[in-house]
Protein backbone atom coordinates (compact mmCIF):
# COMPACT_ATOMS: atom_id res chain seq x y z
CA UNK A 1 0.00 0.00 0.00
CA UNK A 2 1.36 3.66 -1.11
CA UNK A 3 1.77 5.60 1.94
CA UNK A 4 1.59 9.67 1.76
CA UNK A 5 4.41 11.55 2.08
CA UNK A 6 4.08 13.75 5.31
CA UNK A 7 2.23 16.81 4.61
CA UNK A 8 1.54 19.21 7.64
CA UNK A 9 -0.39 21.36 5.67
CA UNK A 10 -2.84 18.62 4.39
CA UNK A 11 -6.40 20.58 5.56
CA UNK A 12 -7.92 16.92 6.17
CA UNK A 13 -4.23 16.33 8.23
CA UNK A 14 -5.04 19.66 10.44
CA UNK A 15 -8.52 17.64 10.92
CA UNK A 16 -7.62 14.68 12.43
CA UNK A 17 -5.12 16.17 14.67
CA UNK A 18 -7.98 18.89 15.77
CA UNK A 19 -9.75 15.85 16.78
CA UNK A 20 -7.43 14.71 19.13
CA UNK A 21 -5.57 17.92 20.88
CA UNK A 22 -6.43 21.59 20.88
CA UNK A 23 -4.71 23.02 17.57
CA UNK A 24 -2.37 26.40 17.78
CA UNK A 25 -3.78 29.42 16.27
CA UNK A 26 -2.52 29.41 13.30
CA UNK A 27 -3.34 26.30 12.44
CA UNK A 28 -7.08 26.74 13.46
CA UNK A 29 -7.57 29.49 11.12
CA UNK A 30 -5.57 27.21 8.37
CA UNK A 31 -8.53 24.33 9.64
CA UNK A 32 -11.59 27.29 9.30
CA UNK A 33 -10.73 28.71 6.04
CA UNK A 34 -10.40 25.22 4.73
CA UNK A 35 -13.50 24.24 6.06
CA UNK A 36 -15.35 27.04 4.40
CA UNK A 37 -15.23 24.58 1.60
CA UNK A 38 -18.20 22.53 1.42
CA UNK A 39 -15.73 19.36 0.11
CA UNK A 40 -13.37 19.90 2.68
CA UNK A 41 -16.35 20.16 5.13
CA UNK A 42 -17.93 16.89 4.20
CA UNK A 43 -14.82 14.62 3.70
CA UNK A 44 -13.91 15.92 7.75
CA UNK A 45 -17.39 15.15 8.53
CA UNK A 46 -16.59 11.64 7.57
CA UNK A 47 -13.75 11.73 9.44
CA UNK A 48 -15.66 12.47 12.77
CA UNK A 49 -17.90 9.35 11.07
CA UNK A 50 -15.04 6.82 11.10
CA UNK A 51 -13.44 8.42 14.74
CA UNK A 52 -16.93 7.79 15.90
CA UNK A 53 -17.22 4.00 14.79
CA UNK A 54 -13.66 3.00 15.63
CA UNK A 55 -14.72 4.03 19.34
CA UNK A 56 -17.57 2.09 19.11
CA UNK A 57 -15.44 -0.62 17.59
CA UNK A 58 -12.97 -0.69 20.36
CA UNK A 59 -16.46 -0.50 23.45
CA UNK A 60 -18.03 -3.85 21.78
CA UNK A 61 -14.27 -6.12 21.56
CA UNK A 62 -13.50 -4.71 24.83
CA UNK A 63 -14.80 -7.66 26.20
CA UNK A 64 -12.12 -9.93 27.59
CA UNK A 65 -13.65 -10.10 31.34
CA UNK A 66 -15.76 -8.36 33.50
CA UNK A 67 -12.85 -7.05 35.09
CA UNK A 68 -11.15 -5.58 31.94
CA UNK A 69 -13.13 -1.93 31.99
CA UNK A 70 -11.62 -1.05 35.28
CA UNK A 71 -8.01 -1.60 33.52
CA UNK A 72 -8.92 -0.34 30.44
CA UNK A 73 -8.33 3.51 29.38
CA UNK A 74 -10.15 6.77 31.27
CA UNK A 75 -11.00 7.57 28.41
CA UNK A 76 -14.03 5.01 28.23
CA UNK A 77 -15.67 6.50 31.09
CA UNK A 78 -17.44 8.77 29.42
CA UNK A 79 -19.39 6.19 27.83
CA UNK A 80 -20.60 4.17 30.82
CA UNK A 81 -23.99 3.95 29.31
CA UNK A 82 -23.08 2.34 26.37
CA UNK A 83 -20.89 -0.35 28.20
CA UNK A 84 -24.28 -1.14 30.17
CA UNK A 85 -26.16 -2.27 26.73
CA UNK A 86 -23.17 -3.87 25.22
CA UNK A 87 -22.92 -5.75 28.55
CA UNK A 88 -26.48 -7.01 27.29
CA UNK A 89 -25.21 -7.51 23.80
CA UNK A 90 -22.93 -9.46 21.51
CA UNK A 91 -20.83 -12.47 22.95
CA UNK A 92 -19.77 -14.42 25.75
CA UNK A 93 -17.31 -12.58 27.61
CA UNK A 94 -13.74 -14.16 26.85
CA UNK A 95 -12.64 -15.57 30.46
CA UNK A 96 -9.24 -14.34 31.52
CA UNK A 97 -8.17 -15.77 34.78
CA UNK A 98 -5.46 -13.12 35.58
CA UNK A 99 -3.86 -14.46 38.43
CA UNK A 100 -3.21 -17.47 36.49
CA UNK A 101 -1.73 -15.25 33.55
CA UNK A 102 0.90 -13.86 36.56
CA UNK A 103 1.63 -17.20 38.04
CA UNK A 104 2.71 -18.22 34.45
CA UNK A 105 4.64 -15.75 33.52
CA UNK A 106 6.53 -15.93 36.67
CA UNK A 107 7.42 -19.65 36.49
CA UNK A 108 8.54 -19.14 33.40
CA UNK A 109 10.61 -16.23 33.84
CA UNK A 110 11.96 -18.49 37.08
CA UNK A 111 12.43 -21.31 34.57
CA UNK A 112 13.57 -19.32 31.39
CA UNK A 113 12.38 -22.18 29.35
CA UNK A 114 9.28 -20.31 27.85
CA UNK A 115 8.72 -21.21 24.13
CA UNK A 116 7.11 -18.14 22.57
CA UNK A 117 3.73 -18.78 21.16
CA UNK A 118 5.02 -18.34 17.57
CA UNK A 119 7.04 -21.45 17.70
CA UNK A 120 4.63 -23.35 19.37
CA UNK A 121 2.95 -23.88 16.41
CA UNK A 122 5.63 -23.06 13.98
CA UNK A 123 7.82 -26.03 15.02
CA UNK A 124 5.16 -28.88 14.60
CA UNK A 125 4.16 -27.43 11.46
CA UNK A 126 8.49 -27.34 10.26
CA UNK A 127 8.03 -31.02 11.48
CA UNK A 128 5.18 -32.21 9.89
CA UNK A 129 6.41 -30.82 6.32
CA UNK A 130 9.73 -32.22 7.21
CA UNK A 131 8.40 -35.66 7.62
CA UNK A 132 5.93 -35.06 4.38
CA UNK A 133 9.28 -34.18 2.42
CA UNK A 134 11.04 -37.18 3.84
CA UNK A 135 7.70 -39.71 2.89
CA UNK A 136 7.79 -38.19 -0.63
CA UNK A 137 11.59 -38.38 -1.47
CA UNK A 138 11.98 -41.49 -0.18
CA UNK A 139 8.97 -43.32 -2.07
CA UNK A 140 10.57 -41.67 -4.98
CA UNK A 141 11.43 -43.41 -7.54
CA UNK A 142 15.09 -42.66 -8.93
CA UNK A 143 15.16 -41.77 -12.11
CA UNK A 144 15.75 -45.06 -13.92
CA UNK A 145 14.29 -45.65 -17.57
CA UNK A 146 10.36 -46.73 -17.26
CA UNK A 147 11.44 -50.67 -17.77
CA UNK A 148 13.39 -51.22 -15.00
CA UNK A 149 10.61 -50.06 -13.02
CA UNK A 150 8.32 -52.64 -13.93
CA UNK A 151 7.88 -55.84 -11.36
CA UNK A 152 6.37 -58.72 -13.19
CA UNK A 153 4.16 -61.03 -11.59
CA UNK A 154 2.85 -64.40 -13.42
CA UNK A 155 3.20 -64.79 -16.78
CA UNK A 156 -0.45 -65.49 -18.37
CA UNK A 157 -2.95 -63.53 -20.14
CA UNK A 158 -4.33 -62.09 -16.38
CA UNK A 159 -0.63 -61.20 -15.48
CA UNK A 160 -0.07 -58.22 -12.76
CA UNK A 161 2.29 -55.87 -13.22
CA UNK A 162 3.78 -53.60 -10.56
CA UNK A 163 5.22 -50.97 -11.80
CA UNK A 164 6.85 -47.81 -9.79
CA UNK A 165 6.35 -44.61 -10.75
CA UNK A 166 7.48 -41.48 -9.78
CA UNK A 167 6.02 -39.87 -6.54
CA UNK A 168 3.78 -42.83 -6.42
CA UNK A 169 4.94 -45.90 -4.30
CA UNK A 170 2.94 -48.21 -6.82
CA UNK A 171 0.87 -48.92 -9.67
CA UNK A 172 -0.96 -51.94 -10.02
CA UNK A 173 -1.71 -52.49 -13.97
CA UNK A 174 -3.43 -55.76 -14.36
CA UNK A 175 -4.54 -57.09 -18.16
CA UNK A 176 -7.75 -58.93 -17.57
CA UNK A 177 -9.93 -60.20 -20.62
CA UNK A 178 -9.96 -58.01 -23.60
CA UNK A 179 -12.40 -55.31 -23.52
CA UNK A 180 -15.91 -55.63 -25.18
CA UNK A 181 -16.84 -53.92 -28.34
CA UNK A 182 -17.60 -50.79 -26.43
CA UNK A 183 -14.92 -50.74 -24.31
CA UNK A 184 -11.70 -49.05 -23.93
CA UNK A 185 -10.00 -47.45 -27.25
CA UNK A 186 -6.69 -46.00 -26.45
CA UNK A 187 -6.50 -42.23 -27.14
CA UNK A 188 -4.21 -41.05 -29.77
CA UNK A 189 -1.07 -40.56 -28.42
CA UNK A 190 2.28 -40.80 -28.75
CA UNK A 191 4.72 -43.39 -29.56
CA UNK A 192 6.03 -45.83 -26.69
CA UNK A 193 2.26 -45.71 -25.28
CA UNK A 194 0.65 -48.40 -23.96
CA UNK A 195 -2.42 -49.12 -22.03
CA UNK A 196 -4.11 -51.82 -19.51
CA UNK A 197 -6.78 -52.80 -19.04
CA UNK A 198 -9.27 -54.78 -16.31
CA UNK A 199 -12.50 -56.16 -17.94
CA UNK A 200 -13.79 -52.95 -19.82
CA UNK A 201 -12.10 -50.34 -17.53
CA UNK A 202 -9.00 -48.69 -18.39
CA UNK A 203 -6.99 -48.49 -15.11
CA UNK A 204 -3.92 -47.11 -16.49
CA UNK A 205 -2.25 -45.55 -19.38
CA UNK A 206 1.34 -45.29 -19.51
CA UNK A 207 4.54 -45.68 -20.80
CA UNK A 208 6.79 -49.08 -20.68
CA UNK A 209 8.96 -50.45 -23.48
CA UNK A 210 7.60 -54.16 -23.06
CA UNK A 211 3.88 -54.12 -24.49
CA UNK A 212 1.88 -56.83 -22.45
CA UNK A 213 -1.23 -56.61 -25.31
CA UNK B 1 -2.66 4.86 41.87
CA UNK B 2 -3.15 3.66 45.17
CA UNK B 3 -0.79 5.42 48.51
CA UNK B 4 0.72 2.14 49.44
CA UNK B 5 1.62 1.07 46.48
CA UNK B 6 5.25 1.34 45.10
CA UNK B 7 6.41 3.94 42.61
CA UNK B 8 6.38 1.87 38.78
CA UNK B 9 10.18 3.10 38.69
CA UNK B 10 10.96 1.67 42.25
CA UNK B 11 9.49 -1.68 41.06
CA UNK B 12 11.58 -1.58 37.24
CA UNK B 13 14.94 -0.93 39.04
CA UNK B 14 14.22 -3.67 41.95
CA UNK B 15 13.02 -6.38 38.73
CA UNK B 16 16.14 -4.67 37.07
CA UNK B 17 18.42 -6.30 40.25
CA UNK B 18 16.35 -9.34 39.71
CA UNK B 19 13.88 -9.07 42.33
CA UNK B 20 11.24 -11.90 41.00
CA UNK B 21 8.10 -10.28 43.28
CA UNK B 22 8.86 -6.74 42.10
CA UNK B 23 8.37 -7.86 38.35
CA UNK B 24 5.62 -9.89 39.21
CA UNK B 25 3.84 -6.58 40.98
CA UNK B 26 4.69 -4.94 37.20
CA UNK B 27 3.02 -8.11 35.29
CA UNK B 28 0.16 -7.62 37.65
CA UNK B 29 -0.17 -4.01 36.28
CA UNK B 30 0.22 -4.04 32.91
CA UNK B 31 -1.08 -7.62 32.18
CA UNK B 32 -4.60 -6.30 31.24
CA UNK B 33 -3.29 -3.98 28.76
CA UNK B 34 -0.47 -5.91 27.45
CA UNK B 35 -3.22 -8.36 26.76
CA UNK B 36 -5.70 -6.03 26.00
CA UNK B 37 -3.24 -4.78 22.99
CA UNK B 38 -2.89 -7.82 21.56
CA UNK B 39 -6.16 -8.74 21.41
CA UNK B 40 -6.51 -5.77 19.39
CA UNK B 41 -4.18 -6.77 17.25
CA UNK B 42 -4.70 -10.69 16.82
CA UNK B 43 -9.01 -10.58 17.58
CA UNK B 44 -8.45 -14.16 19.43
CA UNK B 45 -8.19 -13.93 22.91
CA UNK B 46 -5.78 -17.08 23.41
CA UNK B 47 -3.51 -16.11 21.30
CA UNK B 48 -3.88 -12.52 22.72
CA UNK B 49 -2.96 -13.90 26.19
CA UNK B 50 0.07 -16.63 24.87
CA UNK B 51 1.44 -13.26 23.31
CA UNK B 52 0.91 -11.18 26.59
CA UNK B 53 2.69 -13.98 28.57
CA UNK B 54 5.55 -13.90 25.84
CA UNK B 55 5.43 -9.92 26.12
CA UNK B 56 6.45 -10.13 29.77
CA UNK B 57 8.84 -13.21 29.43
CA UNK B 58 11.08 -11.19 26.64
CA UNK B 59 10.55 -8.31 28.52
CA UNK B 60 12.42 -10.02 32.03
CA UNK B 61 14.98 -10.83 29.82
CA UNK B 62 15.78 -7.78 28.46
CA UNK B 63 15.11 -5.54 31.33
CA UNK B 64 18.75 -4.38 31.55
CA UNK B 65 17.93 -2.89 27.98
CA UNK B 66 15.23 -0.48 29.76
CA UNK B 67 17.57 2.34 30.13
CA UNK B 68 15.03 5.10 31.49
CA UNK B 69 12.96 3.32 34.45
CA UNK B 70 10.10 5.49 34.16
CA UNK B 71 9.41 4.52 30.61
CA UNK B 72 8.68 0.89 31.22
CA UNK B 73 4.71 0.98 29.86
CA UNK B 74 5.62 2.05 26.36
CA UNK B 75 8.70 -0.10 26.32
CA UNK B 76 6.45 -3.50 26.96
CA UNK B 77 3.85 -2.02 25.05
CA UNK B 78 6.70 -1.90 21.92
CA UNK B 79 7.52 -5.85 23.02
CA UNK B 80 3.73 -6.48 22.91
CA UNK B 81 3.49 -5.11 19.61
CA UNK B 82 5.96 -6.22 18.03
CA UNK B 83 5.21 -9.80 19.23
CA UNK B 84 2.19 -9.37 17.99
CA UNK B 85 2.27 -8.36 14.42
CA UNK B 86 5.13 -11.21 13.96
CA UNK B 87 2.67 -13.62 15.09
CA UNK B 88 0.02 -12.24 12.87
CA UNK B 89 2.25 -12.61 9.72
CA UNK B 90 3.09 -15.99 10.64
CA UNK B 91 -0.26 -16.79 11.37
CA UNK B 92 -1.73 -15.55 8.00
CA UNK B 93 1.16 -17.37 6.07
CA UNK B 94 -0.01 -20.76 8.21
CA UNK B 95 -3.81 -20.18 7.69
CA UNK B 96 -4.17 -18.10 4.68
CA UNK B 97 -6.87 -16.99 5.62
CA UNK B 98 -8.71 -14.34 7.73
CA UNK B 99 -8.16 -14.29 11.44
CA UNK B 100 -10.42 -16.61 13.61
CA UNK B 101 -12.79 -15.69 16.74
CA UNK B 102 -15.37 -13.97 14.85
CA UNK B 103 -12.47 -10.73 14.20
CA UNK B 104 -12.55 -11.68 10.38
CA UNK B 105 -16.34 -11.26 8.78
CA UNK B 106 -16.65 -10.17 5.44
CA UNK B 107 -14.00 -7.84 4.20
CA UNK B 108 -14.86 -4.29 4.28
CA UNK B 109 -17.05 -2.72 1.18
CA UNK B 110 -15.11 -0.85 -1.52
CA UNK B 111 -17.31 2.14 -2.73
CA UNK B 112 -20.09 1.39 -4.86
CA UNK B 113 -19.17 -2.55 -3.92
CA UNK B 114 -22.78 -3.38 -3.12
CA UNK B 115 -25.42 -3.56 -0.87
CA UNK B 116 -25.55 -1.07 2.52
CA UNK B 117 -25.75 -2.24 5.94
CA UNK B 118 -27.83 -0.14 7.27
CA UNK B 119 -26.46 1.57 10.55
CA UNK B 120 -27.65 5.13 9.95
CA UNK B 121 -30.83 4.00 11.27
CA UNK B 122 -28.66 2.28 14.62
CA UNK B 123 -28.43 4.40 17.68
CA UNK B 124 -25.12 6.47 16.72
CA UNK B 125 -23.61 5.66 19.87
CA UNK B 126 -25.07 2.13 20.45
CA UNK B 127 -23.78 -1.35 19.54
CA UNK B 128 -22.36 -2.06 16.28
CA UNK B 129 -24.13 -4.99 13.96
CA UNK B 130 -21.92 -8.09 14.11
CA UNK B 131 -21.54 -6.72 10.05
CA UNK B 132 -20.42 -3.58 10.52
CA UNK B 133 -18.54 -4.94 13.36
CA UNK B 134 -16.74 -7.33 11.25
CA UNK B 135 -16.31 -4.57 8.29
CA UNK B 136 -14.70 -2.22 10.62
CA UNK B 137 -12.28 -5.04 11.56
CA UNK B 138 -11.51 -6.26 8.00
CA UNK B 139 -11.14 -2.65 7.40
CA UNK B 140 -8.50 -2.33 9.72
CA UNK B 141 -6.78 -5.49 8.64
CA UNK B 142 -6.08 -3.57 5.29
CA UNK B 143 -4.07 -1.07 6.72
CA UNK B 144 -0.32 -1.05 6.55
CA UNK B 145 1.27 -2.27 10.17
CA UNK B 146 2.50 0.90 11.46
CA UNK B 147 -1.01 2.82 10.06
CA UNK B 148 -3.07 0.02 12.73
CA UNK B 149 -1.04 0.06 15.24
CA UNK B 150 -1.15 4.11 15.78
CA UNK B 151 -4.62 3.81 15.67
CA UNK B 152 -5.69 1.32 18.00
CA UNK B 153 -3.04 2.35 20.32
CA UNK B 154 -4.13 5.60 20.12
CA UNK B 155 -7.34 5.72 19.33
CA UNK B 156 -8.97 2.52 20.49
CA UNK B 157 -6.20 2.10 24.02
CA UNK B 158 -6.40 5.65 24.64
CA UNK B 159 -2.07 5.75 24.76
CA UNK B 160 -0.46 9.78 24.57
CA UNK B 161 0.62 10.00 21.64
CA UNK B 162 3.78 10.41 23.39
CA UNK B 163 4.19 6.50 24.31
CA UNK B 164 2.45 5.57 20.85
CA UNK B 165 5.67 7.30 19.63
CA UNK B 166 7.88 5.19 21.60
CA UNK B 167 6.28 2.31 20.91
CA UNK B 168 6.43 2.77 17.13
CA UNK B 169 9.89 4.52 17.53
CA UNK B 170 8.87 7.52 15.46
CA UNK B 171 8.12 11.06 15.90
CA UNK B 172 4.98 12.19 17.59
CA UNK B 173 4.29 13.97 14.30
CA UNK B 174 4.55 11.35 12.42
CA UNK B 175 2.29 9.35 15.23
CA UNK B 176 -0.53 11.88 14.36
CA UNK B 177 0.52 11.65 10.55
CA UNK B 178 -0.33 7.94 10.82
CA UNK B 179 -3.82 7.82 12.67
CA UNK B 180 -4.40 10.70 10.05
CA UNK B 181 -3.55 8.38 6.99
CA UNK B 182 -5.26 5.25 9.24
CA UNK B 183 -8.32 7.34 9.34
CA UNK B 184 -8.60 8.33 5.69
CA UNK B 185 -7.87 4.93 4.50
CA UNK B 186 -10.88 3.69 6.97
CA UNK B 187 -13.05 6.34 5.64
CA UNK B 188 -12.40 5.25 1.96
CA UNK B 189 -13.19 1.20 2.91
CA UNK B 190 -16.36 2.09 5.06
CA UNK B 191 -17.53 4.73 2.88
CA UNK B 192 -20.43 2.42 2.39
CA UNK B 193 -21.17 3.38 6.31
CA UNK B 194 -20.46 7.23 6.74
Amino acid sequence: MNEKPYNPDDPLFLFSRSLDEALNDVDRQCLSEAMALGSVRREAEEFSAVDRLLKRWALTRADLDAGFEAAAPTQREEVDPIDQLLARWGRTPVEVDWDGFTATVMAEVQSGRRMPALYRWALPLAAAAAVAFAVVTTFRTPDLPFSENIVRYGSSSDATEIMRVALAPSMIVSYGPPAGEEGFRPPSMAPNLSYGSVGSAPIAVSSFDSPPL
Amino acid sequence: MRVDEPAEVDLVRRAQRGEAEAFADLVRRYQRQAVSLAYRLLGNAEDAKDVGQDAFVRAYQRLSQLEDASRFAPWLMRVVSNLALNFRRARRLRLAAPLEDGMAGPTAKTPGSGRRISVLIEDQDGPLSDELQNAITAALEELPDKQRLALILFSVEGMAQKDVAEVLECSVELVKWNVFQARKKLKELLQEFL
